[in-house]
């Protein structure tokens, strides 16, 4: 992982970036879809429960209203038609007919001079009564026949007494001290149901209804007028004058309002309900601050989860690895631990096979290396075979005996040269010059023990010379062809040493004319068999057995042999140079 | 190990507060706020109009708000002692309508300690730290009474004030601004000055005295009591006519009299306004925002004639009725 440095990322960490990538997706994704879908709803319900407000409020005012104007007429009705006003029948009837509604205030009949004919309840009035001028009074004469509904206001007719109230007043044409003159009649009616109707209604935590005249535009009722009168507050009028019904947003301020508008046709109001948008809307502003808080929390699960999960993963990986690394510093004893997920198990069951192949191999390896040497030094010792020196010592004692000093000398030099090369330097490689050269004083002397029963011929391409061979190969199967051709022929024999490039490979052939070989003895000669007592004792199989240790399988010897027709012996063995084929020897 | 553990937990907390709002909230919202107000009288038009004022604030704002009120304007001691308990209860700001200064050196001293936020409204007080005052200029308002007199008496004649011993600083101030105004006058002269206290009969009778004592033609009377005492004087001598009177806040039986005329011009402040701002101020500077020092409450000259136009009618009669 150290060495990992650049693209390379842990499973913890690509695990983490990508389950938490894409769980902020699904709850980006989620949290968009209910935001809007919220937003929408509660805001439509924000605007509903506003006008809904606002009706009922219209609802129960109008109908307040409309009794109050029945009432009136009511009572319009009975002056007019009653007679004389100063009747106390007819004031009796009028005191009953008020006391219907618990919030008539009073009922007062004018000339239209201001003066008082008629009133009820019959309480002291104040000295200084100053009715023309008051707003009623003027809109009843301004205009005949009309009911006018005034805007709130403080009476100002009894003493120590101010109540706000509405007053109805018409112009009416009534018998007074058996006259007909023209008057005015006004009922006072208790603003407090009103005030107290509006008062109560909530829009949420801040919002309020207030009341509007939508003639001069004046607030009839506002839960903050006097705040309003002092410059404290400010009430944008202008949204709720231009629409008669519905909810509308506004702006204007800096926190948006919802405005729902409801008009009360029959006294000219409306009723304006303010609510404000961010009430309707904070549990949106919940909702966005959960989806957040669930975000958060989800990340942190998603890579405590994820770190749990790629330790998992990661142990036995990191296991395996420091198995490995023992093996790496040639503890092959130790297997690696077959834990954790199924693709980490089968990853040791295979790393713990492939260690059981390179054990096997190294075992394999030794033995090669052992039997290699055994034969090597089988090979050696036949050089030093006592029969065949004892032999070779007689014949020489012979020649001397019957003087055959040049003999001698060949003999003796070439016995000298024998062990030269056969013993060397302790090699078991040599050039092919070498070895061709280690035949054919072997077969000098062969030759002169035999007393010239055979003939020899040495045939060697010059580019094959420098060429690298195991040590003692071709001996052996010159004295083979000895023992099991050329002795027990009774003709003079000829042998053939020949060695020349085939390609990539070297060939060493060595033929005689001698007696050859029967099927069977042929493979007895193969599989090692056959062994003489009178050569070097040496025998084909050692030959064989080392040069596939050496090269390998396909390389070897091979046999072609006829009775009568002699045997030629075949050896295929690649071409190397000395040194590669000596390093190769060293297990390089 | 420890990491996980602490991840785990911190999960779980965002998780909890995520289905429970409000779970980790520390933060301060003028809803979590209490704002103790203490309030010198809650009797009359004037102290019911600052209450209703406040309450507005509260509805508006949507914060808490506890009130104490002494029965008796000028048990000073008792309500110091109850705005010293009101302290225990750790309000996030108060809202003071003294009943004297040098009496509340301690409370204040004992709020500052507590980093309490005072507001003082009505009266000014010196004698400690407040964040604001809001209120009427007092002096000025005096100021404005004797000249509004001189006018009345065509720049000659004599007067006599009437103080009440409820004044406190507000009376002191206005007193003021009533001499420094009568130097400007030398053909008004100032020949008496009869403090009374407690209720309106003692006002009264005061008045009188000092009607029989010399010929006045002018009397200002400093608050409500002093005003009524002084009018109903007036009325019982018939005098209303021809001895002029200017009056400090209104009440029903003051605007009775007014229209009546026995007296001549009411100085009317706007207490709903003041109890608005009270209680706007007190979150305000709980809240740590920065709030004036000094917040002027308009002052209104009311006279007969001006009394029911629209905007004074919620002035003078706030209570529906």
């Amino acid at each position: 992982m150290k060495r990992g440095n650049g693209n390379s990322k842990s499973i913890q960490y690509i695990f983490s970036v990508s389950l938490i990538l894409f769980s902020v997706f699904i709850i980006i994704v989620v949290s968009t879809v209910l935001y809007s879908r919220f937003a929408t709803t509660a805001e439509e319900n924000a605007f509903r429960n506003s006008q809904q407000i606002v009706d009922q409020v219209s609802y129960s005012l109008e109908n307040n209203v409309q009794a109050t104007s029945d009432l009136f007429n009511m009572l319009y009705h009975t002056i007019t038609q009653g007679g004389d006003v100063d009747s106390e029948v007819l004031q009796r009837q009028l005191a009953t007919m008020m006391s219907t509604r618990a919030d008539t205030v009073s009922l007062a009949l004018f000339d239209d001079k201001g003066q008082l004919v008629m009133d009820l309840p019959d309480v002291a009035m104040k000295k200084a009564l100053a009715v023309t001028s008051e707003s009623w009074f003027q809109s009843a004469l301004d205009t005949p026949g009309h009911l006018s509904i005034s805007l709130p206001h403080v009476q100002n007719f009894y003493k120590e007494q101010f109540r706000w109230v509405v007053s109805l007043s018409k112009s009416i044409t009534i018998i007074h001290n058996g006259k007909t003159i023209q008057g005015v009649l006004v009922l006072d009616v208790n603003f407090n149901t009103i005030d107290e109707l509006s008062d109560r209604v909530s829009l949420g935590e801040k919002g309020y209804v207030y009341i509007l005249d939508e003639s001069a535009g004046n607030i009839v009722y506002h839960p903050q007028l006097q705040l309003i009168y002092a410059g404290l507050k400010d009430e944008n009028v202008e949204l709720a004058l231009k629409h008669t019904y519905g909810s509308y947003i506004d702006q204007t301020a800096a926190a948006t309002k919802i405005i729902s508008v409801q008009t009360i046709g029959n006294v000219g109001w409306k009723v304006v309900g303010v609510s404000y948008k961010n009430e309707a809307m904070t549990s949106i502003s919940e909702l966005n601050r959960s989806m957040f808080q669930l975000l958060l929390a989800l990340i942190l699960i998603v890579v405590l989860l994820s770190s749990i999960v790629s330790r998992r993963i990661s142990r036995p990986i990191k296991q395996l690895e420091l198995s490995m690394k023992n093996v790496e510093h040639g503890n092959f004893e130790q297997t690696a631990m077959g834990e954790g997920p199924l693709e980490v198990r089968q990853l040791a069951d295979r790393f713990n096979i492939m260690i059981g192949t390179i054990k096997k191999l190294m075992r394999q390896i030794v033995t090669e290396q052992e039997s290699k040497r055994t034969y090597e030094l089988e090979a050696l010792q036949a050089q030093i075979n006592p029969h065949f020196l004892y032999n070779t010592l007689n014949s020489v004692v012979r020649m001397v005996g019957m003087n055959k000093n040049e003999e001698v000398t060949t003999m003796i030099t070439s016995l000298s040269k024998l062990f030269r090369i056969s013993l060397g330097k302790g090699k078991s490689v040599i050039t092919i010059g070498d070895e061709l050269e280690h035949a054919r004083n072997y077969l000098v002397i062969q030759q002169m023990r035999f007393k010239n029963k055979f003939d020899f011929s040495i045939d060697a391409e010059d580019d094959v010379l420098s060429y690298a061979t195991l040590k003692l190969i071709v001996q052996p199967l010159i004295e083979n062809a000895l023992v099991h051709g050329i002795e027990p022929s009774v003709d003079k024999g000829h042998i053939w040493v020949k060695a020349r490039l085939d390609g990539q490979d070297v060939v060493i052939e060595v033929r005689d004319n001698g007696l050859g070989m029967s099927e069977d003895r042929l493979e007895q000669v193969m599989a090692g068999q056959v062994t003489s007592s009178k050569g070097s004792g040496v025998g084909v199989m050692n030959v064989q057995e080392r040069i596939r240790l050496f090269y390998g399988q396909p390389y070897g010897l091979h046999f072609e042999s006829e009775l009568e027709e002699g045997t030629t012996v075949t050896i295929r063995f690649p071409a190397m140079e000395l040194e590669q084929a000596e390093g190769r020897d060293r297990g390089e | 190990m420890i990491i996980s553990a602490l991840l785990a937990v911190t999960a779980l907390v965002l998780l909890i507060s995520a289905f429970n709002p409000g779970f980790l909230e520390r933060k301060q919202k003028p809803s979590d706020l209490t704002i103790q107000v203490i309030l010198r009288s809650n009797e009359g038009d004037y102290w019911q109009n600052v209450v209703l004022g406040a309450q507005a604030a509260v509805k508006e704002f949507g914060i808490t708000m506890y009130m104490t009120a002494s029965y008796e304007e000028d048990d000073v001691e008792g309500q110091v002692q109850a705005a010293m308990q009101s302290l225990i209860t750790k309000p996030d700001a108060v809202v003071l309508g003294a009943s004297d200064d040098e009496a509340f050196a301690p409370f204040l001293k004992a709020a500052a300690e507590r980093h309490i936020p005072v507001i003082a409204i009505d009266s000014l007080l010196t004698s400690g730290k407040t964040k604001s005052y809001i209120g009427m200029d007092n002096h000025a308002a005096g100021q404005e009474a004797f000249n509004e007199l001189a006018e009345q008496l065509e720049g000659r004649g004599n007067i006599a004030i009437v103080p009440h011993a409820a004044g406190g600083i507000n009376g002191k101030l206005r007193e003021q601004g009533i001499l420094d105004a009568a130097a400007k006058h030398p053909g008004i002269r100032i020949v008496d000055r009869v403090q009374c206290s407690g209720d309106r009969d003692q006002c009264t009778k005061a008045v009188s005295q000092a009607m029989h004592k010399q010929e006045l033609d002018g009397i200002i009377a400093l608050n409500t009591e002093a005003s009524i005492g002084a009018a109903l004087e007036l009325k019982n001598e018939q005098a209303g006519e021809r001895v002029k009177l200017i009056g400090f806040d209104s009440s029903q039986e003051l605007l009775e009299m007014l229209q009546e005329n026995q007296l001549q011009k009411l100085i009317v402040q706007n207490p709903f306004s003041m109890g608005y701002l009270g209680i706007k101020y007190a979150m305000e500077a709980a809240l740590g925002h920065k709030v004036p020092d000094r917040v002027e409450i308009d002052r209104k000259l009311i006279d007969r004639s001006n009394m029911f136009w629209k905007d004074n009618q919620k002035l003078l009669f706030p209570v529906v009725q």
